[in-house]
C-alpha cells in the first residue's frame, strides 16, 4: 500500500491503520529499535508503541515521508529503553560506543546556560549533514542515525573498519566545530 | 542541555534525502526491508550439520538459506592478541585454534567477530551466528584472510559451485577455488557477457556502493569439527601457497 494511503487511514481512524504500517514499515522500524536496543523484545515493544504514536499523533499531522516519521517516533522511543536500561551501567553495544564517539562532538556541555529545545539541536543537525559530502553522508547517517557497526558500513563501503573509523573522526570534528559555531555547545 | 543522548535523539533532524541515501547505503528497499547481497560459494559451502553448536534455536529452524549477510549480535568486536582467544571462543561458541603465522610470511595481525545471519527468500531470519574473520599481514601483500563459521543444518538455494582443484589433506578434504568477482553499483544491470561469464562458473557478480570493479580472489575450503574454514588471498600467491597454508592451519588442529 502506498504510504499516502496509508496515512489517509490514520485520518480515516481505520482500525487497518496500524496492521497496514506493521506490514509495511514493522520490520524496518523492529531493526531501527534492535539495533539500538540490542534486545529483540525491547525491540518489539519499541515497534508496538511507535504504532500508538503514530496513532496518536495522525491526526494533526500528515507526514510527508512515512518512514522518516516512524523511524524517528522509533529511534526517541528505542533511545529512552536503552537510557533507563543502563541508566545506572553502560552496557556494551552499538548504542554505547556511538554514545562515546558523540560526546567527542561536546564541549563544556554541562555549563551550557541556554537549553536549546530539542527541535533547534534536529535543525542543526540536518543542516550539518546536508553540507557533508556524500560518502560522508553514508557513514554519518548510518552510524548515528541507523546505529549500523562499523563493521557493517565498512563491508557496505568495500574499505577496511579503520578507513570507517578515519571518516567518523574526521566528520564528528566537523560538528563539534559546527556545534560551537552555532553556539549550541 | 545537550549531551550525547540529546544529540543522538537528535538525528531525527536529518533531511529525509539523506536517511533515503543510507538507506539504499546499507541495503533497505524502500519497503525498509533489507536486500541482501547475492548468494556467492562462500554461503553455499554452509551446508552440512552442526545444530549442535548454535545451540537449541538450531534444531527449531527450517527453510532453504537463500542468502547470508551482517546481523546486529551481541559482543562483536575487532581484537589485536591471539590472547583474546578463549573470550572469543566463548562467545562464537566453537574453539578456534589458528596458527600465529605461515611458513611463507605471512603473520597474524587482527582478529574481528561478526553477527551474520542466513535468510530465506523473504529475507526472513532463518539463523544467526558468529563469524570470525582472521587476518594475516606481509610486507607488499594484501592481508590473506581465515573466514570461520559453524556449518548449518540447512539447505541452500542455487547449485554448489565445483571447486577448481580437491585435495585431501591430513584426512581433511580441501577444495581449491580461483574466482573472479566483479563488484558493481546496486543499480548495475547485468551485460550478455556478464550472464555468460556466470553461466561459464567462477565469476560473479556482487553488489555494493560505488563504481564496478574486479577482482581474482583465491580460496581454499574446508571443514574440521563443524566449522568450517575458508583462506582467501587476493595476491595470486597460487594453488600450490593455498593447499600449504590450508594444511598448516589443519595441522595447527591437532
Amino acid at each position: 500500500m502506498e504510504d499516502a494511503a496509508i496515512v489517509e487511514l490514520y485520518w480515516q481512524r481505520s482500525d487497518t491503520a496500524i496492521s497496514e504500517t506493521d506490514k509495511k514499515y514493522g520490520r524496518y522500524c523492529h531493526t531501527i529499535a534492535y539495533n539500538i536496543c540490542a534486545d529483540h523484545e525491547d525491540a518489539e515493544e519499541c515497534v508496538n508503541d511507535t504504532w500508538f504514536k503514530a496513532w496518536n499523533l495522525m491526526p494533526d499531522k500528515r507526514p510527508a515521508a512515512l518512514p522518516g516519521f516512524l523511524g524517528a517516533i522509533t529511534r526517541n522511543l528505542a533511545i529512552n529503553v536503552f537510557r533507563s536500561r543502563h541508566r545506572k551501567k553502560r552496557g556494551g553495544g552499538e548504542t554505547a560506543l556511538a554514545l562515546d564517539e558523540l560526546s567527542e562532538c561536546i564541549v563544556g556541555s554541562m555549563d551550557v546556560a541556554r537549553e536549546y529545545e530539542q527541535k533547534e539541536f534536529e535543525s542543526a543537525i540536518g543542516d550539518f549533514v546536508a553540507s557533508l559530502n556524500e560518502t560522508e553522508q553514508k557513514v554519518f547517517v548510518s552510524r548515528y542515525y541507523f546505529l549500523s557497526s562499523i563493521e557493517e558500513i565498512a563491508d557496505r563501503l568495500h574499505c577496511t573498519q579503520g578507513k570507517v573509523k578515519s571518516i567518523l573522526f574526521r566528520v564528528r570534528g566537523k560538528l563539534r566545530i559546527y556545534l560551537q559555531e552555532e553556539g549550541l555547545c | 542541555m545537550l549531551d550525547s543522548y540529546t544529540l543522538l535523539k537528535a538525528m531525527n533532524g536529518i533531511h529525509d534525502e539523506h536517511i533515503s541515501l543510507a538507506m539504499v547505503f546499507l541495503g533497505y528497499d524502500e519497503a525498509g526491508r533489507r536486500r541482501r547481497r547475492r548468494l556467492v560459494w562462500r554461503t553455499v559451502l554452509i551446508a552440512a550439520a552442526v545444530a549442535g553448536l548454535l545451540g537449541a534455536a538450531a534444531y527449531a529452524i527450517s527453510g532453504i538459506i537463500h542468502s547470508t549477510g551482517t546481523y546486529p549480535m551481541d559482543n562483536t568486536g575487532e581484537y589485536r592478541s591471539l590472547g583474546e582467544l578463549p573470550g572469543i571462543e566463548k562467545t562464537v561458541g566453537y574453539d578456534i585454534t589458528p596458527p600465529e603465522s605461515f611458513a611463507n610470511g605471512y603473520v597474524f595481525e587482527k582478529i574481528s567477530v561478526k553477527g551474520e545471519a542466513a535468510f530465506d527468500e523473504n529475507n526472513d531470519v532463518l539463523v544467526g551466528f558468529y563469524g570470525v574473520n582472521i587476518e594475516y599481514a606481509k610486507a607488499g601483500a594484501q592481508n590473506i584472510v581465515l573466514s570461520l563459521a559453524p556449518v548449518l543444518e540447512l539447505p541452500t538455494a542455487g547449485e554448489h559451485p565445483e571447486p577448481t582443484e580437491t585435495r585431501k589433506l591430513d584426512g581433511v578434504e580441501v577444495r581449491y577455488f580461483r574466482d573472479h568477482y566483479k563488484i558493481v553499483p546496486e543499480d548495475y544491470e547485468k551485460t550478455e557477457a556478464d550472464l555468460m561469464a556466470e553461466a561459464a562458473g567462477h565469476f560473479y557478480i556482487t553488489y555494493g556502493p560505488g563504481t564496478a570493479e574486479e577482482h581474482d580472489y583465491e580460496f581454499a575450503a574446508f571443514v574440521l569439527n563443524g566449522v568450517e574454514y575458508v583462506l582467501m588471498d587476493a595476491n595470486g600467491d597460487g594453488e600450490e601457497a593455498l593447499f600449504q597454508m590450508a594444511s598448516e592451519v589443519i595441522a595447527a588442529q591437532h
